[in-house]
């Protein structure tokens, strides 16, 4: 079956005891369960007999969830949780399983994923930072000291590197390491990571998969054989997404191909006509030819229904020679794309990288990695993309 | 602005005191409150904006309606708890203060044709039927009923004959009467307004909400029809709930992707079946040799010819049964717009209440299943409907 079928009926209710079942996953918002005879709740809770006891455990609505992210990853077991953190979070513990307490992160990572890898020194999680982009380097590292797990994003943000997971994935292979991948920026449309190898996914669901600025959430997915393990932190740590998010985020998922097929499309437009205005500067899009990655992402990325590569709806830009007041009455000048964080909603938005997601990590850190004042990191929308161009080029050309 | 650009953003994006929340807010409050007594009485006196109590509006509706009448370039728009509470809604409202006559498809939805018999009717409206496509008949049963109103559906079903919109309209104003456009086949691809309409109704359960998992309606009009619509909705009481309103914006917003693959995956299933040794004839707006051919070259241009479409499978009502009892993919099921392809019988189903002559004369026949295409990659599609053809 193709993705875009898996997506829309992976969720549905199948009952062969039923002679009828919905036309949409139930919304179940019971907090527990009643039973006639107490033997019968030990036995669900046992697992020795189907069912739901206490929706920590688990709930029929986050079940539909977790069976359709099973179905569009291509397997493994899935866990979705109350936000992408902590997703991150239930996935960098079942990364460390029997693992060395060492986490080889890359360079540029979401600035909150930084933090959470800082909270988590303190609990003897040793973390180092390498650039994934440059294997030498990560064959180094975990030469030099034991490592538990690798530690990488599809597309790297801000600055949308395509690390080779391929190749990643041969390495920490040989050295007994877990490769997990936040692939929030891809999705399971652009590029499956367990098809590459890697052992642990981590998505935000707030981004593409649920796809309309109304959820917030994320998915942990991992390997048949840690499945076990997953569900325990599920059930220890709490960090379980309500029934109604996870409803949500089924229903987005349902148009998710539709979506990234248009994402993508739309930001391939953009980027090229950004790369040939005079006011803009580098401009970071997987699926330019200036792109120091576009033959890794031909490699990994998958081809919409047109048969055209997919490079993702992200685009970072900087504009030409100018500082952060300047950049921000280009974004003041906007009439159609939203200021605001987050990214992969259906409407096209905009961020300050600098002085929002990544402001943490200090002016110094942030010239180093390239995050410069007048960066600005593009998620866009599934409007018309000449609506869209049209209010980029106007709002830049409003400076002057 | 493309309507593709417009449908992500219409609605959305009120500020919500120092900030904005980037989707529309659940108000779930039934009323609203303010800090003084002349500020409540300015808004209920319309000196000033605002919300009072959920009937008379709720800000989560208010943006889908602005939606709404982004889609459709109307003035006002009301969303309703369902596709009849839509017509109702519409039918009531067009009625005020006129002769209380309609002239009314003899081949709306069964729903429909229920409230205009066993409602309306009873309740000393004259109800005439007719067939829309024939425009002399249509003209004949004006003349003779002087109606208020008159009343169609875009696409009819589950014949799919397509309204010639001009030429109602034409006999609509010369007669004082108003147009009535039940749009629910195809959002997006018809604008009943831009030919003259004056209310479009909608059962956004269908193509709006797009996901099966929300009943709800929508009536969009012009300017003029706006207190009559208003009075008609607070009286009625037919209110969406903001839950509703919130899944059915959310729906919109994918609505120009969604059409687009309904109407592309809807024509290679036709292009595929149509030569099919079991198939004895496919009943699809798309079709050249379609009757109402002349009216779908300006109305559904550029090959867009809606997500439904009916196959006449070969050995009636057996086969047809052993047909649906065969797909695996595709799901029996009454509704349609959704993004799971649905399959229906209409002759034992929405028109089972019609003897079998009714039912041939309309073209309903016992091997008709009518589709209604979902989102599904179409080659799983067509799978699925080619081993299902192997058992009828």
């Amino acid at each position: 079956m193709k993705f875009d079928t898996t997506a829309i009926h992976a969720c549905l209710p199948e009952s062969e005891d039923s002679p009828f079942t919905g036309s949409a996953p139930t919304l179940e918002l019971s907090a527990s369960y009643h039973f006639r005879d107490a033997r019968d709740m030990t036995a669900v809770a046992n697992a020795e007999l189907a069912g739901f006891v206490y929706q920590r455990y688990g709930n029929p609505t986050a079940a539909a969830l977790h069976h359709q992210m099973e179905a569009i990853e291509g397997g493994g077991v899935a866990l979705a949780c109350s936000s992408g953190m902590a997703a991150m979070h239930a996935g960098l513990l079942t990364a460390l399983q029997d693992r060395p307490k060492s986490i080889l992160g890359a360079n540029v990572l979401f600035g909150q994923t930084f933090q959470l890898l800082q909270l988590m020194e303190q609990q003897q999680v040793e973390a180092r930072f390498i650039d994934p982009c440059d294997l030498r380097a990560v064959e180094q590292a975990a030469t030099k000291n034991p490592v538990g797990c690798i530690l990488i994003e599809t597309v790297s943000n801000p600055l949308l590197r395509v690390p080779p997971l391929d190749a990643i994935c041969d390495i920490a292979k040989r050295h007994g390491a877990r490769v997990l991948v936040d692939a929030t920026f891809t999705t399971p449309v652009i590029n499956r990571p367990f098809e590459f190898g890697a052992d642990v996914v981590v998505h935000s669901a707030t981004k593409y998969l649920s796809g309309h600025a109304d959820v917030l959430g994320g998915i942990t997915l991992c390997s048949d054989e840690q499945g076990e393990f997953l569900g325990e932190l599920g059930r220890h740590l709490g960090p379980n997404l309500g029934p109604f998010h996870c409803f949500l985020t089924s229903r987005g998922i349902k148009t998710l191909a539709l979506r990234m097929e248009e994402h993508c499309r739309n930001a391939l437009h953009l980027a090229r006509i950004l790369e040939d205005h005079p006011r803009v500067g580098c401009v970071h899009y997987p699926g330019l030819e200036s792109h120091p990655d576009k033959a890794v992402a031909d490699r990994l990325f998958d081809c919409d229904s047109r048969g055209e590569r997919m490079y993702g709806g992200m685009v970072s830009f900087e504009l030409r020679d100018a500082g952060q007041d300047e950049t921000f009455r280009f974004m003041n000048a906007l009439k159609l794309v939203v200021r605001t964080l987050s990214l992969g909603d259906v409407h096209s938005l905009i961020t300050h990288p600098a002085t929002t997601t990544h402001r943490n990590l200090g002016e110094h850190r942030r010239r180093q990695l390239g995050i410069n004042d007048n960066l600005v990191r593009f998620s866009v929308g599934i409007e018309d993309p000449d609506d869209i161009a049209a209010d980029v080029v106007q709002a830049i050309e409003s400076l002057g | 602005m493309n309507p593709q650009t417009t449908l992500v953003h219409a609605g959305d994006r009120q500020k919500l005191g120092e900030y904005t929340p980037v989707s529309t807010p659940v108000y779930a409050s039934s009323s609203f409150f303010y800090d003084t007594m002349e500020e409540l009485a300015d808004v209920f006196a319309d000196r000033r904006p605002g919300e009072t109590y959920a009937r008379m509006g709720n800000p989560s509706a208010t943006a889908l309606e602005e939606q709404i009448m982004a889609l459709e370039g109307a003035d006002v728009a009301h969303a309703t708890a369902s596709g009849m509470a839509a017509v109702h809604l519409a039918i009531t409202a067009g009625l005020l203060d006129r002769r209380q006559s309609i002239v009314a498809a003899n081949v709306l939805y069964g729903g429909s044709l229920e409230l205009l018999r066993s409602v309306l009717r009873p309740s000393g409206i004259t109800v005439r039927f007719c067939d829309m496509c024939d425009i002399e008949a249509v003209q004949r049963a004006v003349d003779e009923v002087r109606p208020a109103l008159l009343l169609t559906e875009t696409v009819s079903n589950p014949c799919l004959r397509v309204a010639d919109l001009r030429r109602l309209r034409e006999i609509a104003t010369a007669s004082g009467a108003l147009l009535l456009v039940d749009n629910t086949f195809t959002p997006l691809l018809i604008r009943p307004h831009d030919y003259g309409a004056d209310m479009v109704i909608h059962s956004a359960t269908k193509y709006l909400g797009g996901h099966g998992d929300v009943l709800a309606g929508v009536v969009a009009a012009r300017e003029e029809h706006g207190e009559a619509l208003r009075q008609a909705h607070r009286c009625l009481g037919g209110n969406l709930g903001p839950f509703e309103a919130f899944l059915v914006m959310r729906g919109v917003k994918t609505l120009a992707l969604r059409m687009r693959r309904h109407c592309s995956n809807a024509r290679k299933v036709y292009d595929r079946l149509q030569d099919h040794p079991s198939v004895k004839r496919i009943v699809y707006p798309g079709d050249p040799g379609h009757p109402d051919a002349e009216t779908i070259a300006y109305i559904l241009p550029g090959g867009q010819s809606g997500g439904a479409l009916g196959i006449d499978v070969r050995g009636g009502e057996d086969a047809a049964y052993r047909f649906m009892d065969r797909l695996k993919l595709v799901k029996n099921s009454a509704s349609i717009g959704d993004l799971t392809t649905l399959a229906l019988h209409p002759a034992s189903a929405t028109h089972r209440m019609l003897s079998k002559e009714e039912r041939e004369e309309l073209g309903i026949t016992d091997g008709l299943v009518r589709l209604s295409v979902g989102g599904e990659h179409v080659d799983d599609l067509i799978a699925d409907l080619e081993q299902a053809l192997e058992a009828a």
